[in-house]
């Protein structure tokens, strides 16, 4: 009896120590099976960051955005990852989107894409990026 | 004479090369280690320059755009309190200080040393430390430098209080050890196209 009470306890013990190393280690969800929070157009989505980079960090940092917009270039960055380039009127800045994983997908080709907005430097910038469509 | 000379400075100016490097691309990864864990973030969406003429440095990365290992980490930084969305950027701004060994035009490797001030989270470091630069056959740049900076008492205890707020009351790991640290090392690597012509 004495050996049964002492197994559960180490059952639990061992469930707890697995369950608390994976909270502490979970990665992050990817966004593919979230609804995106706003969708609308690369040029839309640039032109309202440019025009006011405050009030774009306050809507749109950390949320799901749906992006539909040309692929003006296509980057590797240095964990070799695909960089998508949209472009919009401007001719400096775009949106930028790194992929989660590696899509069929060409400099010209007209896509949509979902990712986490993390603000904006010289592009808007996506993190977490899934082609849609 | 005068058109002269303002033909030979424009023919000039358009022989060489543009200066700026520019990159969307770079990797940041920054470290902190405690007795019990080592914490450690990259990002890879920095956007960087480099003018080759006047040495100046610069590099920009969104607080959001670094993926932690450490999910508790990741959860922590993502809290309100720390006004990411208020102060979304780190940025630094330097200038390579031995220019002068470095040639642009030349394949090879080139110790750099550079000084500058890493702003974030409305603190500013002034830093002092060395890289290297390659330039490739074809003229493209790979740059990597690494920084180290100690950060405010105040800002550190932030960090690990929110740290242990995010931590399971099941899970009993002392708190004190699992929070970074108060020296952070930074690594960055850049790869610069050349710019075109």
């Amino acid at each position: 009896m004495k050996k049964r009470g002492l197994l559960i306890a180490a059952a639990i013990l061992v469930t707890l120590f697995i369950g608390g190393y994976y909270f502490i280690n979970a990665p992050k969800a990817g966004v593919k099976s979230v609804k995106a929070a706003y969708s609308l157009t690369a040029d839309d989505l640039y032109t309202e960051y440019a025009a006011d980079e405050e009030a774009g960090n306050k809507k749109y940092i950390d949320q799901v955005l749906q992006v539909d917009g040309p692929v003006a270039e296509i980057l590797t960055d240095e964990n070799q990852a695909m960089v998508l380039i949209l472009k919009t009127s401007e001719s400096e800045g775009g949106v930028m989107c790194t992929l989660e994983k590696e899509a069929d997908v060409a400099v010209g080709d007209a896509v949509s894409v979902k990712g986490r907005c993390t603000g904006m430097l010289m592009d808007v910038v996506l993190n977490d990026g899934v082609v849609m469509k | 004479m005068t058109y002269i000379l303002l033909l030979l400075l424009s023919i000039g100016g358009f022989a060489q090369s543009p200066a700026k490097f520019t990159t969307r691309t770079g990797h940041v990864a920054v470290f902190s280690s405690s007795s019990i864990m080592d914490v450690e973030a990259h990002n890879y969406q920095m956007y960087s320059t480099l003018d080759r003429e006047t040495g100046k440095t610069t590099f920009t990365a969104l607080i959001k755009s670094f993926e932690f290992k450490l999910g508790l980490a990741d959860r922590a930084f993502n809290n309100k309190r720390l006004s990411v969305v208020e102060k979304p950027k780190v940025f630094f701004e330097g200038t390579i200080t031995n220019l002068d060994d470095i040639s642009f035009d030349m394949a090879g490797t080139y110790p750099v040393k550079i000084e500058g001030t890493l702003h974030a989270w409305g603190f500013s470091r002034s830093i002092t430390d060395t890289g290297e630069i390659q330039v490739a056959p074809n003229g493209d740049l790979k740059a990597h430098t690494d920084l180290s900076i100690t950060i405010e008492q105040e800002s550190l205890d932030k960090i690990n209080e929110l740290m242990r707020q995010h931590l399971p009351a099941v899970v009993n790991v002392d708190t004190d050890d699992l929070g970074i640290s108060r020296n952070i090392d930074i690594a960055v690597d850049m790869t610069y196209k050349k710019p075109n012509e």
